[in-house]
């Protein structure tokens, strides 16, 4: 384990990462898995990877830390806790970003400085594997990747969500979260979150406005706002203007200690049309729940 | 001849991007996709193990458009694990709305995993929505399913393929979304097999296509030895579970490890990974 020194080649950075929550403080253990296999296992046959950590503090980076490396037919866990431990930041590091880079272009601690012959697109659907552990030993995980040019600087995206559902049970804490990274430097847009919250029957259960830090997530634990007779399957719509965001619904039952983890899809995941199609339904949604003064 | 000049020829790759900004959107789409309408997901389902399966089927219609009224109509076929219908179960779904089905109480106990899919029916206003018929928008849903374990522990895990395509409002399918066969393809998850933070892992394939597939599971000792390999012919329309408990997970000896399966029959239909753990709670993963 070393801390990256010099400068730092963001093109570099993001060919293959994934922003991840730290739910240290929700009582859950971070792991995140990493490979030097190409899933679909048609490219890049060869290649090892240094894995390299970035940690954030209130948006802040508080280092980029080499962890280790990662070649072909090897799959491991990292401990993120651990990590964050070791560097002394148990108590401030809420956010951290999993990078893989090839190892040509890292020496020693320093990234090499030479042309990049790669894009994301020869790594995409390299993924990282991100698992939360309960102290009973069991864990749920899900797999994601920073989607491509997630919001670049300049950029005017808007944000849609509606996929994960929300389980409400006296055994379980419900949590919705949201993360906002970007893939430029420098970057410090926060977002304002618009969620309304329905019942099966489609009456709404309430609205609720969260901001979320830029580099870093917002938690919502869903008994602090919903009753727990409201359930057990609840459906939201959450949007924001200006910025895209990553949402991911944690439920973790504490009497039988699972975990369970799951992402979502964006809206034009639902649609088979023309992009200034998809853009305007999403465009037209957005502004539509944004304008309302109740759902 | 369309087809043959979009899909297959030899200049196809190189011309896909001048031809997709040049043809009309119902000339480059495959011929079931032309019109307008939805392509749902085929989801597993099991009813063992204390495991049941509930389906929170949402109204996305209501999401993606808040102003219009969206109130419609479903349906839910379940078929057992060889792709044969069990059940069907119609419904209504109000704006908003979300339709709870649980697998457990509209199939019968002889009967332990297989397949499922809804149909939402696009909502009147939609339909007569001026971007919708125009743009031969399909609406492809992205159900969530919940694998909920003692009524009270959920596992969720979301659709990660396509099925089965419905023309405008109609509430039959009319073709599936993979209309020929595809070359098989392998897939080897991220996923670092520990052998000993579960007690067992289940990988979960289903099959979208209309011919039977042959998949295979491989698991491998981290370094590239393969030390467990299985294999199962999955029907059209029907799924397998191909499990590694543990006996096979101590062949790992407390090393980690991998697994690649092969014959994956469509483009996106990656397997799932359930884990039963010791305190008896259950975690699903899509792959």
């Amino acid at each position: 384990m070393s801390l990256l020194k010099g400068p730092t080649n963001y093109s570099i950075l993001h060919l293959a990462s994934t922003p991840i929550a730290i739910m240290a403080k929700q009582g859950l253990r971070t792991f995140a898995g990493v490979t030097g296999d190409d899933p679909s296992n048609t490219r890049n046959a060869g290649t090892s990877f240094v894995v390299l950590v970035s940690f954030f503090a209130e948006s802040n980076l508080l280092g980029r830390i080499i962890v280790a490396t990662v070649g072909p037919c090897e799959h491991y866990f990292i401990d993120i806790d651990q990590e964050v431990a070791e560097n002394g930041w148990q108590d401030i590091a809420s956010f951290c970003v999993v990078h893989r880079i090839p190892s040509q272009y890292i020496s020693e601690d320093r990234i090499v400085n030479m042309p990049v012959m790669h894009s994301h697109e020869d790594f995409s659907m390299y993924r990282t594997v991100v698992q939360y552990a309960v102290d009973s030993g069991s864990m749920g995980s899900v797999t994601y990747e920073t989607p491509p040019n997630f919001n670049r600087v300049g950029g005017n995206p808007s944000f849609l969500s509606f996929s994960n559902k929300i389980y409400i049970h006296p055994d379980c804490d419900s949590y919705l979260i949201f993360l906002n990274y970007s893939v430029s430097p420098n970057y410090t847009k926060s977002a304002d979150v618009n969620i309304e919250f329905y019942n099966t029957t489609g009456v709404c259960m309430g609205r609720h406005l969260i901001s979320v830090p830029a580099l870093d997530f917002s938690c919502i634990r869903m008994s602090d706002l919903l009753p727990k007779s409201s359930g057990p399957f609840l459906s939201f719509a959450a949007v924001s203007a200006g910025t895209a965001l990553l949402p991911i619904s944690i439920v973790v039952n504490r009497c039988l200690g699972g975990v369970s983890v799951e992402h979502s899809h964006p809206p034009q995941g639902y649609l088979l049309a023309d992009w200034p199609i998809v853009n305007r339904i999403k465009t037209e949604a957005v502004n539509t729940i944004l304008g309302r003064e109740s759902c | 001849m369309l087809d043959f000049l979009f899909f297959k020829s030899f200049f196809a790759k190189s011309l896909r991007p001048w031809l997709r900004d040049k043809l009309p959107v119902s000339l480059r789409r495959q011929k079931n996709l032309r019109k307008f309408g939805s392509i749902n997901e085929l989801y597993f389902w099991r009813i063992d193990g204390g495991i049941d399966t509930v389906a929170p089927i949402q109204n996305y219609f209501s999401s993606l458009f808040p102003s219009l009224k969206t109130a419609t109509k479903g349906k839910v076929w379940i078929f057992d694990q060889h792709g044969a219908e069990i059940t069907t179960h119609e419904f209504k779904l109000p704006h908003q709305g979300t339709h709870v089905v649980r697998i457990g109480e509209l199939v019968g106990c002889e009967h332990f995993y297989g397949t499922f899919m809804w149909q939402v029916c696009v909502p009147e206003e939609v339909a007569r929505h001026n971007l919708i018929p125009s743009g031969s928008v399909y609406f492809t849903d992205r159900g969530y399913i919940c694998y909920e374990k003692n009524n009270c522990q959920p596992a969720f895990i979301h659709g990660v393929d396509r099925y089965a395509v419905f023309q405008g409002q109609e509430m039959e399918a009319s073709s599936l979304f993979y209309r020929k066969s595809t070359l098989a393809k392998p897939w080897i998850p991220e996923f670092p097999v520990e052998p000993n933070t579960q007690i067992q892992l289940d990988v979960i394939i289903l099959n979208r296509t209309d011919s039977k597939c042959e998949c295979s599971i491989v698991l491998y000792r981290n370094g590239g030895e393969k030390i467990y390999e299985s294999a199962t012919n999955i029907s059209p329309r029907g799924c397998s579970v191909l499990s590694l408990d543990g006996p096979i997970l101590r062949l790992l000896e407390n090393e980690t490890g991998y697994f690649m399966v092969t014959g994956l029959p469509t483009t996106w239909g990656r397997p799932a990974i359930m884990r039963h753990f010791n305190s008896g709670a259950i975690s699903v993963m899509h792959c």
